[in-house]
Parts: structure tokens; sequence; C-alpha cells
């Protein structure tokens, strides 16, 4: 099946520095789909922004701060504080202020705490984050404060001790839904999107334009077999206004499973239309397997090359590609393209497999034993390179 | 499917037994509750092994057809019966007790006459003539006189005609033996014999085997019995014939006619069903005179066995031996285990033997070597986990939804539009991929990846934190001509980088070689950007392959 993009590029759990525009994602926030307005008490970080974008770079000496100065005064410590931490991404110098000030306030500020566990977070040390926040939660309880409290525990690698502070909380606050969608992409990240499931409709109960939640389920529904409920769901999204490459090849790929042939080609010119480099090769690939599908081998060879045009990485473009090449009988080819495909992407095993049957049919039996084993190692319970892995013993041992 | 089920008991490689199929049995010889393996050899031989050793052995007078054992009297001891040609030999506990003939048949009216004339005017041509014409009215002749019409030898046709001449009777030879039971369907119960023969008749004997009790004559030539009730109840009989039929007969039933698709190799009764071996490989049930099931085998099939469990004649399932040197074991249409032999089986048995109370299976192989096995106690317990190992799971499929009948209906309604578009559609798609593809091909940049017939892959990696870079990079030969002259180019921006130790031209490059190189580059920028760096090999002025990386950001000095 072609692969869908949405629903699994989470925005919170990505740790890659954004380099785009700081102040955006300080007015924001770094939870999409959920901009609050920032009336947490005494940060008037609305005023700031735009005088901070006149600005432009190098707008404070940060190095010269006199911390101590700096905390005594409580409004403009806290917008430095922000500014620190979102804009500068100096969380050394954050920490310092902040642990200033929550000395100054006598270690009875939240807010500071908070603060001071964001800092840590930041830097890494995450079990004083974790002993900060849990202070800051006992003097005020904030959802926000105990949402870092579980990325934390997510960082720790503790998912079921993040759950069940999500699950405790989410009974707290029945309308908040930002537990329910952590719960559930807990568990579609332990790979078990069943128990997600019921989560993700449960958002959906609460706020019917969670993207997230419509986009997951999507997803679910067609891997389970379901590309019309699928269909639904990315129909949703259209309504919600995105007009991404994404949701126009999803949207595609579901027309096609579902047998509606004649509205899925202009998704797919959509999509092209709207996309980047990157995008434009999961299309292409998308696109190729619908010609394997229509059992059209010499377009889907040519919509393959002008996939790996486009990402010169693509593991699972170049094993399709192999196939198509060895099926013409291009066994070197495809051998190439095989171990193009093994190197670009550790984790799949089909090239793997495959290269050792071409191995097999070539009667070159010591490399396909090896690579057989390699297979089992990465999937024991694959039973066809379980069956292959006996056939081969069989022959060797005949030797 | 381990062959650890079949624990190997007891084995006598040497026995140098040779035995044909119905040869071999277990029998309770002294009625003593302890089973011995009774064995009717082709060297003329009947051995009775008791656990371990003979116990008795006695030479016969002739190759033994086929043999089995009943109880006549009441003294519960069997009476076990050998027969070959026409005659039957009787053993009472290791004596030889009886011997019976079977009756010789007489000729038919046309040709009893035939022989007659003969014998009076003692005229071959016309006896020849005659015979030949009758031949070709009914072709049912003797065997006397199809042995005459064979040669052509003048001579010899004289000298089989003055032996044959005397007597109007031919003599009948048995094929098949078996039991038929009085009243109850149990292993010591009395039973009468019934005898099959080549010139198709079935004769029951009494229980003296003093005299023909009961007369058949079936349409095809016998070779195997099989009971299915006792006597005093319908006596019905299943009769499996040369001649790709199982014939059923009885006190008072109607004969009724199994046909089967090939020639039969054999056929075992257990309890109400019927299985059938016949040289197409296949294994047949019948129950109730109706096909329940067939076993399609790989090989050609050499016997079949049921296995029961005790008293309770329980079956266990069936054996079936196998050419290739295997004996496989099925309970219904699984296959439960095979046995792996070290030559193919000429006869097998499973019974009761010693004392003990499991069942033993023994085989007898081409070489003569007798072999013990019995069923392991494990199996028991671990038969169900392998039928449901067995059994194929269905997929499960989700639910239909209601979305998906109202999009089949639109299908359904306006099918004709839907192609139309859809294959409108397909020539576009088509188009534009041929399209996009004649653009990447003509697009220098990315043509020589794209090009089928590039003889390099190259591929580079930065290596380093800054500001000095190292780029290692490979080059590999993957035709399968030696390339030579290859220059190498660098396209960089020299604001950012300075080169340090370039190579520019690479040696001989042989196929299926690796060469690595490297160069190095300097961050000069004051920020430390990063920038792409391009490397393009080419050779005579035409572009081979590039490749360009993106430098990482450089660490300021």
């Amino acid at each position: 099946m072609g692969r869908l993009q949405t629903g699994y590029a989470r925005p919170v759990t990505n740790r890659q520095e954004a380099q785009e525009n700081a102040v955006k994602t300080a007015r924001v926030g770094t939870r999409l789909g959920t901009a609050r307005p920032m009336t947490q008490g005494g940060r008037y970080i609305r005023l700031g922004t735009a005088s901070l974008q006149q600005m432009g770079d190098q707008f404070i000496m940060v190095d010269r701060l006199d911390m101590k100065k700096m905390a005594a005064k409580p409004v403009v410590s806290r917008v430095l504080c922000d500014y620190l931490i979102y804009v500068e991404h100096n969380p050394r110098k954050a920490l310092q202020l902040a642990a200033e000030a929550t000395q100054a306030s006598n270690y009875s500020d939240w807010w500071w705490k908070e603060r001071l566990g964001k800092a840590y977070f930041m830097l890494g040390l995450y079990r004083e984050a974790e002993k900060q926040f849990e202070s800051s939660i006992k003097m005020q309880e904030m959802i926000k404060t105990q949402l870092q409290l579980a990325k934390i525990y997510l960082r720790l690698d503790q998912p079921t001790t993040a759950i069940e502070l999500y699950k405790r909380n989410s009974e707290r606050y029945p309308h908040e839904i930002s537990y329910l969608i952590g719960i559930a992409r807990v568990y579609d990240q332990l790979n078990q999107p069943e128990k997600a499931l019921p989560y993700y409709k449960n958002t959906l109960i609460k706020d019917n334009c969670n993207i997230e939640a419509v986009a997951s389920l999507g997803a679910q529904h067609f891997y389970q077999d379901q590309p019309e409920t699928a269909l639904q769901f990315y129909k949703r999204l259209l309504q919600l206004g995105l007009y991404t490459a994404e949701i126009w090849n999803n949207i595609g790929l579901c027309c096609f499973y579902s047998g509606q042939y004649d509205l899925f080609y202009s998704c797919f010119e959509r999509a092209l239309s709207v996309a980047d480099e990157q995008q434009r090769a999961e299309i292409w690939y998308n696109l190729s397997h619908i010609f394997i599908n229509l059992g059209d081998s010499g377009t889907a060879y040519q919509c393959l090359k002008i996939s790996l045009c486009y990402d010169p990485h693509h593991g699972e473009a170049y094993n399709n590609l192999a196939v198509v090449q060895s099926k013409r009988k291009e066994f070197d080819k495809a051998k190439l393209n095989f171990q193009k495909a093994i190197e670009s992407n550790e984790f799949i095993y089909e090239p793997i497999y495959n290269l050792s049957v071409l191995h097999f049919n070539q009667q070159d039996y010591s490399q396909c034993y090896s690579l057989v084993q390699k297979t089992l190692k990465l999937f024991p319970d694959h039973s066809d390179s379980l069956e292959l892995n006996e056939k081969v013993l069989q022959v060797l041992q005949q030797i | 499917m381990k062959q650890g089920y079949w624990i190997q008991g007891w084995s006598d490689l040497v026995a140098n037994l040779k035995v044909t199929q119905n040869c071999m049995d277990l029998i309770d010889v002294q009625g003593n509750g302890q089973y011995n393996l009774v064995v009717a050899d082709q060297n003329q031989r009947l051995v009775s092994y008791r656990n371990t050793n003979i116990a008795w052995e006695t030479r016969l007078t002739d190759k033994p057809v086929c043999m089995t054992y009943f109880y006549g009297d009441t003294s519960g001891q069997p009476c076990i019966s050998i027969c070959h040609g026409n005659t039957i030999y009787n053993y009472k506990i290791f004596k030889a007790f009886y011997k019976c003939q079977i009756p010789n048949i007489q000729l038919k009216q046309e040709e009893a006459d035939i022989w007659k004339s003969y014998s009076t005017d003692r005229n071959l041509q016309n006896l020849i003539r005659d015979l030949k014409n009758l031949q070709q009215q009914h072709s049912n002749l003797s065997y006397k006189s199809l042995e005459l019409l064979c040669f052509q030898d003048l001579q010899k046709q004289q000298e089989l005609a003055e032996k044959y001449q005397d007597s109007p009777y031919i003599e009948d030879s048995i094929t098949c033996v078996s039991v038929l039971k009085k009243n109850v369907d149990e292993d010591k119960s009395q039973g009468q014999l019934i005898v099959g023969t080549e010139l198709k008749f079935i004769y029951i004997y009494n229980q003296e085997i003093t005299q023909i009790y009961k007369k058949y004559e079936i349409p095809g030539v016998p070779i195997s019995i099989c009971i299915f009730s006792e006597e005093q109840k319908d006596g019905r009989i299943a009769v499996l014939v040369r001649e790709n039929c199982v014939y059923f007969i009885g006190n008072d039933i109607e004969p009724y006619t199994i046909d089967l698709q090939s020639k039969p190799i054999t056929m075992i009764r257990q309890q109400r069903c019927l299985y059938i071996a016949t040289m197409d490989r296949v294994v047949q049930n019948y129950q109730h005179k109706q096909k329940q099931y067939q076993l399609q085998m790989q090989h050609n099939i050499l016997g079949i066995e049921t296995v029961t469990t005790g008293k309770g004649q329980e079956t266990k399932g069936l054996l079936i031996a196998l050419e290739n040197k295997t004996i496989q074991f099925y309970k219904d249409t699984q296959l439960m285990s095979s046995i792996n032999l070290e030559s193919n089986v000429s006869v097998m048995r499973f019974g009761f033997f010693g004392v003990s109370q499991d069942g033993f299976l023994i085989t007898i192989n081409i070489k003569g070597a007798l072999e013990t096995r019995t069923l392991s106690r494990e199996f028991e317990r671990k038969k169900q986990a392998i039928l449901e190992k067995e059994i194929i799971k269905p997929i499960e499929f989700p639910p239909i939804t209601n979305l998906f009948i109202e999009q089949f209906q639109r299908e359904r309604e306006q099918g004709s539009e839907m192609l139309r578009t859809y294959q409108y559609d397909l020539l576009r798609m088509r188009f534009k991929t041929a399209q996009t593809y004649l653009n990447i091909l003509s697009n220098k940049e990315q043509a020589p990846q794209l090009n089928q017939n590039n003889p390099l892959r190259l591929s580079a990696i930065a290596e380093g934190l800054g500001p000095k870079f190292k780029l290692c990079c490979v080059v590999e030969n993957i035709s399968n001509q030696p390339i030579k002259d290859i220059y190498i180019n660098y396209v960089y921006n020299s604001d950012i980088y300075q080169p340090f130790q370039l190579i520019n031209q690479l040696p001989f490059l042989i196929p299926k070689y690796q060469k690595n190189f490297e160069c190095y580059f300097t961050n000069i920028h004051q920020n430390g950007i990063s920038d792409t760096i391009k490397i393009i090999l080419y050779r005579e002025s035409k572009q081979l392959i590039q490749t360009s990386i993106q430098m990482p950001m450089s660490e300021l000095e």
C-alpha cells in the first residue's frame, strides 16, 4: 500500500530546533492547534512581540545582564526570562535568572518554579526539572505544568508513568483534550494503535476540530482495510482548512483503494502542485504503487526513478525499483538497488529478504544464507524467510 | 511433527524376512494373552516371534500367498491358516492341524464340449479352430485353453492338449482370505474363514473348515476382503477386486458397487469406515457407501494400516507407507507425524505385541529387517496442539460499513461514467509521468543519476567539526569494463570554503572495485555558516556523475 504522511509527523515530540521565526513560536506556544492566549499572570508578551520584531538580531546583550538586579524587578524579570528561553534559547542564563528570582520571592511563587523546571528540561537535567515541576504543581495546579511533567517522563523513557499522569488529570479536567491526545500519542509511539483508538475518538467528541486526532484515526482506518472510512476523515481535514500535499496524497490513495477510480488522479495532481521536493518523492512513490496495482510495470518503473531523483535516500523506492528490474531480468542492476535500499534504511527487512531470494535463484547459496539470517534477526517471525532458511539449509547440507 | 512421537523399540536388522502383504500378523497363539508375531516368509518358513526371540519355526510346503487367524472353536486358541495354491494349511498351537483344498471348477459347457470332442477324435487343428471361435464370441476361456492358443509351436500345443484333455475341471487358486465373525465383532470371538479365489468365487467355510458353508460368485477377481458386520446380522462383506471396484455382498442385502478411479492396492476397514488405497497415490475414505474424503500423497503408496487404542477399538489414525521411505500418520485429513525409515516398507501391522497394553507398529522392510515402534504417551497430550497448528485460521475482515455500500451503489449506477473518467485520467497520468521523466532526463544536473548506463557510483560523507572538514568519497565502478582518465572537479563557494589538498584525477578503475579518496576544506567564514559543495566526475569533458554535499555548521575557532 502507499505510504500515508499525515498524523505521524508530530509537533511536540520533534526534537529538532525550529529554525523558523522564533517569535512566532513564542506567540503560539509549543503545541500545535491549541493557540492559547498567554494570560498567565503578568506576562505582557503581546506588547513585547511588536518591539522584538522591530529590533532584529542582538536585541539584548545577555552576557552583560546582572541577574540579581533583574530578579528584583518583577515584571521585567518575567518578560526577560521568557525571552531568554523562547527567543535566545539560552537556558543557562534563564536558569540563573529564575534561580535568583525564586530566591527573591522566597520560594513561594509557582511561576518561577515552573520556569526553573523548564530551564532544567532544556539543559537535559530531567530529574531536577521533575522536582521543580512537582513543587510548582503543589503550589498551583496548572495544566501546562502537568503537561510538561508528562513530557519529562516521556523523555526519561517511562511511558506508563506518563500515561498514568495523563489519566489522573483527564479525570480532574474532563474537557481538557491535551491529556487525551497525550495518551493516544504515547500508545501510538508504543506501536499499540488499537489502544490509542478510543482516546482519539474521545478527543474528537470533545473537540471535533482536532487535526491530530482526525489524521491519526484516518491513518488507522486506512491500514485496517477500511479506506472509505479513512476517506471521511481526510475530507474532514480538508474542511478544517488544511491544503497540504500530504492530505491530497492521502485522499488520492483512499479513493483508489476504495474503488473510486475516477477521482483519485485529480487528487494526486493537486498534491503534486503544492508539494516540495521531499513530498514529491513520496507522491511519486505512491503513484508507482498505483501503477503496480494496475499492472503497468513500465510506468511504475518511471515513477520510481522520478521518486529517487527527488529523494536519493528513499529505501522503499530502491527496493521496489529493484523488484521491477528483477522481473525484467536485469539482475545486476536489481542487486545494486537492493544494496542501496539496505544502506539507506537500516530497519526495513524487505530488501534483505528480496536480495537473498535473488541469490537463491542464482544458486549463490552462501550469500543467500547470510542474508536470510540478517532478515530473521530483524524480523524473527517472517514466515517466508523461515521457509527460505530451511530450503537453503537443505541444499547446503546436501553439498 | 516430530518423529519423536513414534519411539523405536526392538529391531532385528538381519532378520532376513521376505514377506508380502497379508503374511504377517500379531496373534495370541497359545491363548494366554501374550501376542506373538507370526510371519509367513517367502523363503517357505513360518516364524513366530515371542518378544525378541523366535519361539517357533517351521517349514512350509510352498510360498505363502496370505495368512490369517480365526477362532474356530471355544478353546481360546486360534487356528492359523496359511494359503498357497489351492490349499489351506491350518496350524494350531504350533502344530499342523488340518489341510483343506478349495474345490476345482468345472469348465463351461461349450468349452467342455470342445475338449470332449478333441478327446474322441484327437484333431488338434479342429480343437484350435473351435477354441478360437469360442474366444471371439466370449473371450472367457479357461486358462488351459488360453495357454494352448498362446503357443505357435505345434509340438508344444500337442503336448499341452494331451495334458489337459483328461479332466473337465480346472484348478482354482486362492488370492485372499479373511475371517467372518459369527455374532460379536471382537478379536477372540468365533469366526468363519472366507476365501477369495482367482476364478472369481468367494467361499465361506464352516467353523471346522470341513465344508463350504456359502458360495458367492462375483464379477471380478478379489484381492482383499473386509467384513462389515457379523454373520448373524446381515453378514455384509466388502470385496476389493482387480477391476477397480469394490463389491458389497451379504446375506439379504442387495449387491452394491463402488467404482474406483485407479487400480486398487489395498483396503482396510475401521469400524464403519473403509479406507481404500489406489495406484494414483490416493487414499479414499468411504462411509455408508459414500466417499467422505480423500488424501493425496506425493509418492506411491505401499500399504495402509489403522492405529487403534485398546479394547474400544477407537481410531487414533491411519498409517500410510509411502515409497519415499516414510510412513505418514494421518488423523482424518491432517498429517500428525511422519516416520523416516532406512528403506521402503514391505509390510506393516499395528497391534498388541507381547503383553503390553500399548499398540506396536511392526514393520518389515524390503531388506528383510524387522522393526517395532510404539506411540509415545506424549502424543496424547500433544495431539490437540498438533491439530490446532494445522488448522488454517481464516483472515479477519473488518465489518462492511454503510459507506462502502453507498460507494458500491454509486459504482453500479454510474459505472460507465466512472470508467470513462478513469480511462481518461489514466492517459493523463501516464502522459504526466512520461513528461516528468523526460524532463528529468534532459535536465543535465539530475541526468547522470538516472542514466542507466552510468558506470560509476559515487557517495560522499563529510567528517569533522570544523573549521577543517574532510570529505571522504567512495567511487565504485559498477560496469564490466575498466574506466580510465577520470577527472574530478569541485564546485564550492570560495567565500566560505577554502580547499586544501584536493585530488584532481582518479587512477585506472577496475570493475567492481571501490576507490576511496579524500579532500579537505576549511571553513573561512566568520560565522561558520554551511553551504553545499559539489563534486563532479567527468571523462573526456563529458560529465559522468556528480554529487552535492550539504556541509554541516562549523565550530568557530
